[in-house]
């Protein structure tokens, strides 16, 4: 377990010789030296005294050959046994220590795993039920307190899942590492969000997150929705660093009573103290009881007595014992008394937690400019590159050119270098070749081949390699001369070019 | 208590005076050394039935203040928490007389959960204490063993004992979640100041939808959701309370017993 703790790939998968060889390789060298180092080491000294009846043992702790009367041998004979269970004792420590050696190796040589396990759930879990595309994360160096703003965009698309529930709840957050940041503002179609919201199959739901550094450290950082019946779906990150600050982090917040709190640290204290006052009157009881009486030795009694006999003329529980245990009960009443009387009069509003869910508004996903249908696609495994072909028909009266094809957190783009710093964090980003490459005119039906070539598809584990479902899904991006756009969304089965042999199945 | 007259009863007395006397001796190699040695060594396993227990069926509501809610806080969590310290109560009533199995539950508990709390989320997670500390059963627990002190049947605990635990963990805790209830204004939003930190402290793998609070049903009741809920989490732990005595007296002490006369 330990050892295998070490092969998780910062996205989820599994690392392959390079990640995984140098902790085992070290762990298991300093396992190996330590079970002969501990194998190796001198014995005690003998320090026993001449005069010592064990002064004939050997250097195993046997008694040496006496000069054969038989009580030596007797003696010899009653030793022998604890001996050998002493080495078979010492044989199990020598390994436990190399075990324990090889843990520790491998825990201390562990590479961190920093993000959050995407590439681990199934390609059809990301490519057939969102797109996220627009995304920016900037700026990515920061101090402690310091805003980092997400944007985006994120479709549901008209591909999800059969095997899944149907798309009704979501939940738009940043995925970090824990609090390392906290969440200062969130809107979705520009409403402001802070819980949930309902969507279906089809909607786009723009999104504007900031946060703030919280902990120094450099950190990933993803935009993600979480969907009601299928779990956190992560969209493209980037590295952020957050340096450290001289002010402490503190966190504003306005009660309606107009007081100003720090949300870091407000009433923190009191929570503490409150339950450990209640705590002192349980030890309490427990002292009284456990010094004021024997314990163990009670059973000789009680187990001759029936259970609801409390036996106070034979002093299992005295009347004194129920004068001291009253006084104890009556002090948590009393406690319980100040503590409302307190939270009564300090907070006299109080609110259950709100469950704000709402509708977003409705956003297009631009005029209907393509039809597009579809022909098959083929992933090679080696060279990680999908070929997609598909047939392309303009739908209105000026040209269109294919811009980009947008698949779960990744975006590739048919472009140059700007337009590819343009289109998201750059660990998401990749090229497009699009053939024929000219634009397509209006009314015309053009077969386009789509070739994309990243590290993307096997990082993310975005692409179906043998699973029930050998599809694929995203957007494909349209842009005419006016710099209108649509996003269509395409869906195509996947073949590999290569099976893997397999060994188990 | 009238003199004895019958043979019957003089013998009863003579029995109860030999036992009173084995109750007073002096033990030569069992001395307090070994009580404390029991006391010790049980807080681990004590504790860890008592947490585990608690995160199987009240785990969120216990880790989070935006969780701690008027409908289900007060049922899910009196019933989980009372299933240990009952078993726990029998155990030590029937072994050594002591109403305490609750009180000692408790009190491990709450070590073992605030050090948990502290180094786990706090301290190895960043998550402020304020909004992930522990609740504490210790004061139930005491008015629970004082019940059965008082009642000396396990029948009339539950029936009594049970529905008091559910108020009192509830009461007890409700008073330092008081001022994260108080309204706060965020996001363009009231929201409650648990709520808030529920927002600002991210949790990627816990959405708010998951959240198994009031949203608005049982409002019938003059919007006094607590109180019904109150009533149903005191039912619900008398049952709670019943398995907790299944597992003191089948699961603990029975195979003992079987053991000992095996010996």
């Amino acid at each position: 377990m330990l050892a295998s703790a070490s092969a998780a790939h910062a996205h989820g998968g599994m690392a392959g010789p390079s990640e995984i060889g140098p902790p085992l390789l070290t762990s298991g060298a300093l396992g190996f030296a330590c079970y002969w180092l501990v194998m190796l080491w001198p014995s005690a000294k003998n320090r026993r005294t001449p005069d010592d009846p064990g002064k004939n043992r050997n250097a195993t702790g046997n008694r040496a050959r006496s000069n054969g009367n038989g009580q030596s041998n007797l003696r010899k004979s009653a030793h022998a046994k604890p001996v050998a269970h002493l080495k078979k004792v010492e044989s199990k420590m020598r390994l436990l220590v190399a075990i324990l050696a090889f843990a520790i190796g491998a825990i201390v040589t562990s590479s961190i795993a920093y993000a959050h396990g995407e590439a681990g759930d199934e390609p059809f879990l990301k490519d057939l039920t969102t797109a996220f595309y627009d995304v920016t994360i900037s700026p990515t160096d920061i101090r402690v307190g310091e805003p980092v703003t997400i944007t985006g965009s994120v479709r549901i698309l008209e591909t999800w899942p059969y095997t899944l529930s149907p798309p009704e709840k979501a939940y738009i957050m940043p995925v970090v590492p824990g609090p390392v940041f906290a969440l200062k503002e969130r809107t979705v179609n520009g409403t402001a969000a802070p819980g949930s919201f309902f969507v279906e199959k089809g909607g786009i739901y723009q999104f504007r997150m900031v946060i703030l550094g919280r902990n120094p450290g450099r950190w990933h950082v993803h935009p993600g929705i979480a969907v009601e019946g299928t779990g956190t779906l992560v969209g493209p990150g980037e590295w952020v660093t957050v340096q450290p600050s001289a002010a402490k982090f503190v966190f504003p917040v306005t009660l309606l009573s107009g007081q100003t709190i720090n949300l870091n640290s407000y009433r923190g204290g009191f929570v503490w103290w409150w339950s450990f006052a209640g705590f002192l009157i349980g030890v309490a009881w427990m002292l009284y009881w456990t010094l004021m009486h024997r314990t163990v030795t009670n059973l000789a009694v009680t187990i001759q007595l029936g259970v609801n006999d409390d036996a106070p003329d034979i002093g299992l529980i005295t009347p004194r014992d129920h004068m001291w245990m009253n006084v104890l009960a009556g002090l948590t009443i009393i406690m319980l008394v100040i503590g409302w009387t307190y939270a009564a009069m300090k907070y006299p509003v109080r609110l259950p937690q709100q469950t704000d869910w709402f509708t977003p508004e409705y956003i297009s996903s631009g005029e209907k400019m393509a039809e597009v249908h579809p022909s098959g696609a083929t992933y090679d495994d080696a060279t990680d590159t999908l070929l997609m072909n598909v047939k392309v028909k303009n739908l209105r009266d000026s040209p269109i050119n294919l811009k980009q094809y947008i698949m779960a957190m990744a975006t590739f783009v048919n472009g140059n270098n700007d337009d590819q710093a343009k289109a998201g964090p750059h660990d998401y980003v990749g090229q497009l070749e699009v053939e024929p490459s000219s634009a397509i005119a209006p009314g015309e039906t053009k077969d386009l081949t789509l070739k994309i070539t990243s590290k993307i598809f096997s990082e993310e584990r975005l692409i179906p390699l043998r699973d029930p479902q050998q599809f694929i899904a995203g957007l494909l991006r349209f842009e005419n001369g006016q710099k209108q756009q649509e996003m269509v969304v395409l869906r195509t089965s996947v073949i590999p070019t290569q099976f893997h042999s397999q060994y188990l199945p | 208590m009238a003199a004895a007259t019958t043979p019957a009863a003089l013998a009863e007395a003579q029995r109860r005076l030999e036992l009173r006397a084995l109750l007073q001796k002096k033990y030569k190699w069992i001395d307090g050394t070994w009580d404390l040695v029991f006391w010790i060594t049980a807080i681990f396993v004590v504790a860890g039935a008592a947490d585990i227990t608690k995160q199987l069926f009240a785990g969120d509501w216990d880790f989070w203040t935006d969780w701690k809610d008027p409908q289900w806080w007060p049922v899910i969590t009196a019933f989980a928490t009372i299933i240990i310290p009952s078993a726990l109560q029998y155990i030590q009533w029937a072994a050594w007389r002591f109403p305490t199995g609750a009180t000692y539950t408790a009190v491990c508990f709450f070590m073992a959960a605030w050090v948990g709390r502290y180094f786990q989320w706090h301290v190895a997670e960043s998550y402020p204490m304020n909004f992930v500390w522990p609740i504490s059963t210790v004061c139930a627990a005491v008015i629970l063993d004082w019940i059965l002190m008082k009642t000396k049947s396990f029948i009339l605990t539950s029936l009594f004992g049970a529905p008091i635990w559910a108020l009192l963990v509830w009461a007890f805790n409700y008073i330092p979640l008081a001022p994260f209830l108080q309204p706060a204004h965020f996001m363009n939003h009231v929201l409650t100041v648990s709520d808030v930190q529920g927002i600002v402290y991210i949790r990627s793998q816990t959405p708010e939808y998951l959240r198994h609070i009031e949203r608005g049903a049982l409002r019938s009741f003059l919007g006094e959701t607590q109180y019904v809920s109150l009533a149903f989490g005191g039912t619900l732990a008398v049952a709670g309370y019943w398995i907790g005595q299944f597992i003191g007296r089948y699961l603990a002490v029975w195979p003992i017993r079987r053991y000992l006369k095996t010996l």
